[in-house]
C-alpha cells in the first residue's frame, strides 16, 4: 500500500479509536466505560501497526493532525449517543494520541 | 507449654459456634485453663449459579483464589465467570470483583485491578482478567447490558448474590455496543476482534428480542451462520484473507440493521 493510504487509514484507525476512548471517558458516570475502553485500545493497536509501515516526515505528521482533528470532530457530532462532554476532552485526547505515535 | 498446639475447625453450636478438645488432649488442655484461638485459615464457601459443579482441581484453585483475595478489604463479592468454568483448556481466568467503594474512578479501579492481578498471577501462576464494579454499578449492568448478562448467566462465587433479572432496554447503551461492530464494517483488525463482535451482536438481538440468553445459545448461532473452517479461524484468532473478511462483514451488516430496526 502507498503512503498515502497507509496515512488515510492511519487517520481513520486513530480517529475510530480516539471516539471510542472519548465515548468511554465521558460516561465515565455509566456502567459500561472501564468494560468497553478496551474497544478503544483494539483499534489503537491496529493503528501502530499501520503507524509503522512507513517513515514519516513533518509535513505528513502536520496533515495527520490536522486531518485527524476534522474527522473526529464529524463522527463525534453523528454519535449523538455519546455524552456533551465530548467535544471539551477532544482536543486533550488528540494531543495525548499524537505524543504517544511521536507525530509532532 | 507454649508447645501445646492442635487445629481444629470451628463447628456451629446452637447457641455460639464451639472448638472441641481433642479426646487425646483432654487431660493436657483441662476446664478451666486459660487458652488462645488464632485464625490460622478463612472458610471460604463457594456458591454456584446455574454451573456444573467443577472440576476438583479447578474447585481448589478457585478455593484458594477466594481465600487469598481475603487480604484485600475493599473487595466485597468475588464472581468467577468465562471459559474457565466449561472449558478443559482455558486462556485466563475471567473474574468480576465489586468493592465496597461508592466511587469506581477509572484510576482507583485501574490501580486496583492491577494490584490484585498481579497478586494473583504470582501466587497461582495463571493468567487473570479482572474486572472491578462497585455493586450498584453491576446490579445496572446486568439490567442493561446483554454482554454482561450472559457473563452473569452462570459463575461461581464466594458469596451467595441475588441480582434483580429485570430488564432494561436502554437505547443510547445499544447504540454504545453498536459502535465497534459497525467499524468492523470499515477496518479490518485481527480475526479473533471480529469473532468476539459476532458474539456481542447475537446477545444484543437476543436482549431485544427478550430470549434465552446464554453462552451456549451464542455460540450455537454463530455456528449456524459460519461456516465450521471460518469459524475456527476467527476463533482461534488466525489470519482470513479478504474474501472471509467480506462473509463476516456481510453477517455483521445484517445484524446491525435487524438490531437497529428493533430499537
Amino acid at each position: 500500500m502507498g503512503k498515502n493510504k497507509d496515512i488515510e487509514q492511519l487517520i481513520n484507525l486513530m480517529c475510530k479509536s480516539l471516539r471510542h476512548k472519548i465515548g468511554a471517558i465521558v460516561n465515565e458516570s455509566e456502567i459500561y466505560a472501564e468494560k468497553y475502553a478496551k474497544d478503544a485500545e483494539t483499534i489503537m493497536k491496529e493503528a501502530e501497526k499501520v503507524l509503522h509501515k512507513q517513515n514519516l516526515n513533518n509535513y505528513d505528521k502536520k496533515i495527520i493532525k490536522e486531518k485527524l482533528k476534522v474527522k473526529l470532530k464529524k463522527e463525534l457530532e453523528e454519535k449523538d449517543f455519546l455524552g456533551d462532554k465530548k467535544f471539551d476532552i477532544m482536543d486533550e485526547e488528540i494531543e495525548k494520541a499524537i505524543q504517544k505515535f511521536n507525530l509532532f | 507449654m507454649e508447645n501445646i498446639t492442635f487445629e481444629k475447625k470451628v463447628s456451629k453450636g446452637s447457641k455460639f459456634n464451639q472448638i472441641y478438645i481433642p479426646k487425646e488432649m483432654a487431660e493436657i488442655v483441662e476446664v478451666g485453663d486459660l487458652v488462645q484461638i488464632k485464625l490460622l485459615e478463612k472458610y471460604t464457601e463457594i456458591y454456584y449459579k446455574n454451573q456444573k459443579k467443577l472440576l476438583e482441581f479447578k474447585e481448589y484453585l478457585v478455593r484458594e483464589m477466594f481465600s487469598s483475595l481475603n487480604r484485600f478489604k475493599e473487595i466485597k463479592n468475588i464472581f468467577i465467570v468465562g471459559s474457565f468454568l466449561e472449558e478443559d483448556i482455558y486462556n485466563d481466568i475471567d473474574v468480576i470483583i465489586t468493592i465496597t467503594e461508592r466511587k469506581t474512578l477509572n484510576k482507583y479501579t485501574e490501580h486496583l485491578e492491577r494490584k490484585i492481578r498481579d497478586f494473583l498471577v504470582k501466587k497461582f501462576n495463571q493468567k487473570f482478567h479482572i474486572l472491578i464494579f462497585n455493586e450498584e454499578k453491576l446490579e445496572k449492568s446486568i439490567k442493561i447490558d446483554p454482554l454482561i448478562r450472559v457473563m452473569f448467566n452462570n459463575y461461581v462465587s464466594n458469596k451467595e448474590k441475588k441480582f434483580d433479572s429485570k430488564k432494561i432496554i436502554d437505547k443510547k447503551h445499544i447504540r454504545f455496543l453498536l459502535m465497534m461492530p459497525e467499524d468492523l464494517l470499515e477496518i479490518s483488525v485481527s480475526s479473533k476482534i471480529f469473532y468476539n463482535n459476532l458474539k456481542r451482536l447475537i446477545a444484543i438481538e437476543i436482549f431485544l428480542k427478550n430470549m434465552d440468553l446464554n453462552i451456549k445459545i451464542i455460540s450455537s448461532q454463530i455456528e449456524n451462520e459460519l461456516e465450521t473452517n471460518l469459524l475456527n479461524k476467527i476463533k482461534n484468532n488466525d489470519e482470513i484473507d479478504e474474501k472471509e473478511i467480506l462473509v463476516l462483514r456481510k453477517i455483521i451488516k445484517k445484524k446491525i440493521e435487524r438490531i437497529k430496526k428493533i430499537i
